[in-house]
């Protein structure tokens, strides 16, 4: 990230906002639908979080952190959108699977079975599964994010994997037991 | 790590893959077009000051550890701490996101009225009130800062590239001790005079968590929770005198113990418990240990009452509760604070003139 272009908009360089926009905008928006799983609440996350960089940019102390002070204030507009609209996000149509490969199969029968199980996932949970397996950010990063001492989100990672895991299980303890009463 | 985390956390990576990738030129547009309207916020004092840090530091204070360094400016600081004498309430300070962003805010346990101290973008946590109730010190984006009760007279104390998240104050105010994290491979517990002087390093452990320094009344030693296990994973209870010894060992039940916050009166420590799942106390020779009540969080922090009667913790809803530890009765909610996070919660003390 250009910190010229930074130091520009915290001057109310528009433009120069508008490059940092492009710069950051795509990894905020793919980070935000993996948490939401919602194309729509994803942007108007974006939206919001940019929106909010926009308006404090001039208290950033230290523009080298600018990318990573969008991710803290995306994390935080996740968790308040996002809980406003879990209820809607439970009622969606789940697109039916395409015909394809054989390997292609096996990762979107993958799919099916990660999908309901980590949309079952709390806002929390999801967000820090993101962050260190999508991201890849390191949990020191993830703490700052989240506004976490260390620990924490490490223990978070813990138990998020173990919800995702007991999720899945019991998903599998579903299906057999569908499958035996047929 | 199991084999079956492994092969799940490999699972989530393939499967996080997929998904849109570019935000809509769309969403750009409407972007740009509202901020045209929007206008920013001013730059604060400190904010300009600490832009130029790095030519402010050329000559100045640096830790010894190396990237810590201590800002101290005596024009910057206001330490005549308010004395107002009467009745105190009785208060609990706590960090939230209910205004936006991560800030701090108290709660008056006997109204429920919450006032919020501090704003911004910044994320505020931990917030530690000092022995005389004057002032509060907390983690500002993983730095050390200081301010008044009223949240006026904001001063930062430590900054640098660690991220700071437990904080303690001294029972004499004269000293912070701090927790600061450097990474995946180290922590530190530090301790720093509160007017951000003679900033020294305690203890340095390579584990990737050493956290949540909490005072004896005496103010010789901290109670700290720290991973020495050389396989990873586990966190336990160690004592540690302020100068500098080698720490002793308190819990050791298997899980992880954290949090620790010692009672004013000194016999007992309540902490975060993995073996109970909840709320534990232990006295500090390892003798007592019981637990109290089930909390279904796992990153919470608990803080004692002034008169030590009485714990309070906030649960992952944001709710604020209390148990009485003598009677041991059921929890009691204080229904103020919504949205609280549960790892920052510090009881006021009633030390000033109430």
């Amino acid at each position: 990230m250009d910190r010229e272009l930074v130091i520009a908009a915290q001057h109310g360089d528009e433009d120069a906002f508008s490059a940092l926009v492009l710069g950051v905008g795509d990894r905020l928006y793919a980070t935000a639908y993996r948490i939401l799983r919602d194309r729509s609440i994803a942007e108007d996350v974006v939206q919001q979080a940019l929106l909010e960089a926009w308006q404090h940019l001039p208290r950033l102390r230290n523009p080298d952190r600018f990318v990573s002070w969008t991710f803290q204030l995306l994390v935080r507009t996740c968790y308040r959108m996002g809980k406003q609209e879990q209820h809607q996000a439970r009622l969606r149509v789940v697109t039916p699977r395409p015909a394809g490969a054989v390997d292609e199969i096996a990762r979107l029968a993958d799919r099916d079975q990660l999908q309901p199980a980590f949309r079952r996932l709390s806002l929390e949970h999801r967000t820090i599964i993101v962050l260190r397996h999508y991201l890849d950010w390191p949990l020191t990063e993830i703490a700052d994010a989240l506004g976490v001492p260390l620990g924490t989100a490490r223990s978070r990672l813990h138990y998020a994997l173990r919800s995702m895991r007991a999720a899945l299980e019991a998903d599998e303890r579903r299906t057999e037991r569908r499958r035996a009463q047929r | 790590m199991t084999p079956l985390d492994s092969t799940l956390e490999e699972r989530l990576r393939d499967w996080l893959v997929d998904g849109p990738e570019a935000l809509p030129d769309r969403s750009v547009r409407e972007i740009m077009s509202a901020v045209r309207a929007l206008p920013q916020t001013a730059p604060r004092w400190w904010d300009r000051l600490l832009s130029a840090a790095p030519a402010l530091l050329a000559g100045g204070a640096v830790a010894a550890a190396g990237a810590i360094v201590a800002i101290v400016g005596v024009s910057m600081l206001t330490r005549d701490a308010p004395s107002t004498g009467g009745p105190v309430a009785d208060l609990i300070a706590y960090a939230s996101d209910a205004g936006g962003t991560l800030d701090i805010w108290t709660v008056d346990l006997a109204s429920g009225a919450t006032v919020q101290l501090t704003s911004g973008p910044e994320s505020d946590t931990q917030p530690a009130w000092s022995p005389d109730g004057g002032h509060i010190a907390f983690s500002r984006d993983g730095d050390l800062w200081t301010m008044a009760a009223d949240g006026s007279d904001e001063v930062p104390i430590v900054v640098g590239d660690g991220l700071t998240d437990g904080v303690d104050w001294s029972p004499d105010g004269s000293t912070i001790a701090y927790s600061l994290q450097r990474g995946e491979g180290g922590s530190e517990i530090r301790l720093i005079g509160a007017d951000g002087s003679d900033d020294r390093l305690l203890l340095a452990v390579d584990a990737p968590f050493g956290c949540c320094p909490s005072w004896s009344p005496t103010g010789e030693e901290l109670v700290i929770a720290i991973d020495l296990s050389t396989t990873g994973g586990e966190i336990d209870l160690y004592l540690l005198d302020v100068d500098g010894d080698v720490p002793r060992r308190l819990t050791a039940l298997g899980g992880d113990d954290g949090s620790p916050a010692w009672s004013p009166s000194g016999d007992l420590i309540a902490y975060q418990s993995d073996t109970g799942g909840g709320l534990a106390i232990i006295a500090p020779d390892g003798s007592g240990r019981r637990d109290l009540v089930r909390v279904s969080n796992k990153g919470f922090a608990s803080d004692w009452s002034p008169s030590g009667d009485r714990i309070a913790w906030v649960d992952p809803s944001g709710e604020l509760w209390i148990l009485d530890v003598a009677d041991q009765g059921d929890p009691t909610p204080i229904s103020g604070p919504t949205s609280a996070t549960p790892n920052s919660l510090s009881w006021r003390p009633v030390a000033r003139g109430g």
